[in-house]
């Protein structure tokens, strides 16, 4: 009876004395865990990482041939003027924030987030400033401080390349709200590697028929500038979205390629640390199995 | 141009009918890309007092 | 001797340079944008003429055209290139700018050269459109109808063109 015990009175010993090797021994197995799990994360992130190569590829092609609208609308912008007068207009101001509704793409949307929230919190509380959400990603980052901003929400956008067609509903949405001055929030598209979070401005009616340069432009009737400045909102709105799904692809991409070289060095270590440990676990079993026998003797 | 302004329409909503109709003449080669352009998927949920109204509408 | 060489030296620089020159001696010049949403036609192109299709009415567009916006309707816009030859696309609505500095954007939802349409679906097409008119009920539909026989009047002009 003594004898039966004291081998295992020895482990429990040396159990409590080296509580942490007692902790290793059970972690074997969690190590083994962990490795899977992350070794299965590597795979997920690298496959990500094709599919939004692939994505980007195209957005960026797209994005190549949708340039001149967004740059025809602001050369117009300029050589008329029409910026100008937005300075002084501080009521009923409108800003577009052009995100989308999946994550896992790095600093896009709370780039846009950030500058809405700063923007908004400059201002007055009953000044009023309408938010226009397209992307579910930017409500949920707005909606805890400036619920009550949101105008609309725009969703299911992002798994499918933006099409003229989605800016002209957006644009049809825009014409329901009454602003006077207007900005739409997006990432342009620099290269894969850089975007820019950049303003870009919307123009009403009213603004257009302001602008000091326009008088020089040929007497326009106007329905034709109703029309006009219909499309042309539907073009910067075309415009920025794409600009702002290809930042999002390329950003992406990015933030997958580091989560893999991530879960890669920690695979590594946890080998490491998972070879350490095993080689421990048989040294300590040799100690007590010779120990033991020893202590027979 | 008034009559469509008339019942209602936009000049976008004008501008997208017309080019849906360009899409449908086109050469069949040039149909899939084309067929690409006529999707949309967006929908719309507008918010009343910091909670949203109705479920998504387009 | 050495004006020989002179001379030569001044044409191989102007040579060199020809087209720069020529482009600046041009007093007038037009800066020539035309995009569809999913392609370029032109982009910020020397052209010599380009006549569009508005709701004001068509008008032929010259280098120090008066400044003016107008918006497209469906029709042919045939561009007047450097070289004289004429090209014809058609487009299915847009605007149109022309700014102080003679610079003119085209944009366009949909547009194609009228090769690429088919002309019998055209007019299969419009057949279809003026049925739909025919039998819509209700301001909207109808004029809804009314638009696609527009459209599809000036496809089958510019396919049979």
């Amino acid at each position: 009876m003594m004898m039966f015990t004291k081998p295992t009175m020895v482990v429990c010993l040396k159990g409590a004395f080296t509580g942490q090797q007692n902790r290793s021994m059970a972690t074997l197995k969690q190590i083994q865990m962990r490795l899977k799990s992350v070794t299965n994360i590597q795979k997920i992130t690298q496959s990500m990482k094709m599919v939004s190569a692939a994505k980007y590829a195209r957005a960026e092609r797209e994005l190549r041939q949708a340039r001149p609208y967004g740059e025809g609308v602001k050369a117009f912008f300029e050589k008329s003027g029409a910026t100008e007068t937005l300075e002084g207009a501080v009521e009923n101001k409108l800003i577009v924030a052009i995100t989308s509704d999946r994550g896992l793409c790095g600093a896009v949307h709370t780039n846009v987030a950030k500058t809405i929230r700063n923007e908004l919190s400059l201002e007055a509380p009953d000044a009023g400033t309408k938010v226009f959400c397209v992307g579910d990603k930017s409500r949920a980052l707005l909606q805890r401080l400036y619920s009550d901003n949101i105008a609309v929400v725009a969703n299911e956008v992002g798994r499918k390349p933006p099409t003229f067609l989605d800016a002209s509903k957006v644009a049809n949405q825009l014409v329901q709200l009454d602003y006077n001055s207007g900005k739409i929030i997006y990432n342009r598209f620099k290269s894969v590697v850089s975007y820019q979070t950049e303003e870009v401005p919307l123009l009403s009616v009213k603004t257009m028929l302001a602008a000091p340069k326009l008088q020089t432009y040929d007497s326009i009737d106007e329905s034709v500038m109703e029309s006009y400045q219909e499309f042309t909102v539907a073009a910067l709105l075309y415009y920025t979205m794409k600009q702002s799904a290809c930042s999002e692809q390329s950003s992406r991409m990015t933030a997958m390629d580091n989560a893999s070289k991530n879960a890669g060095e920690m695979i590594g270590k946890l080998t490491l640390t998972f070879n350490r440990t095993r080689q421990a676990v048989i040294t300590r079993e040799l100690i007590e199995i010779i120990s033991g026998a020893a202590a027979l003797e | 141009m008034s009559y469509w302004r008339a019942a209602g329409l936009n000049y976008v909503n004008y501008s997208n009918i017309a080019a849906k109709i360009v899409r449908r003449v086109l050469k069949p080669e040039l149909q899939s890309n084309a067929s690409k352009r006529d999707e949309t998927h967006v929908k719309f949920t507008p918010w009343i007092k910091g909670k949203p109204a109705k479920p998504g509408q387009q | 001797m050495a004006l020989f060489l002179r001379s030569t030296k001044l044409a191989a620089r102007l040579t060199k340079g020809t087209t720069k020159c020529f482009s600046r001696n041009y007093a007038d010049q037009m800066n020539f944008t035309f995009a569809a949403a999913n392609q370029i036609f032109y982009n910020e192109k020397n052209v010599k003429q380009v006549d569009v299709p508005s709701f004001s009415g068509s008008f032929g567009i010259l280098p120090n055209h008066v400044p003016t916006l107008a918006v497209l309707r469906p029709g042919v816009v045939t561009v007047y290139e450097d070289d004289g030859s004429p090209k014809k696309i058609f487009v299915s609505s847009g605007t149109i700018t022309v700014n102080e500095d003679s610079s003119v954007q085209v944009l366009a939802e949909e547009a194609h050269p009228i090769e690429d349409i088919d002309g019998s679906a055209a007019r299969q097409v419009l057949q279809e459109a003026q049925s739909q008119l025919a039998t819509a009920s209700g301001d909207v539909a109808k004029a809804e109808a009314a638009i696609a026989v527009e459209v599809a009047e000036a496809l089958v002009l510019a396919a049979g063109n």
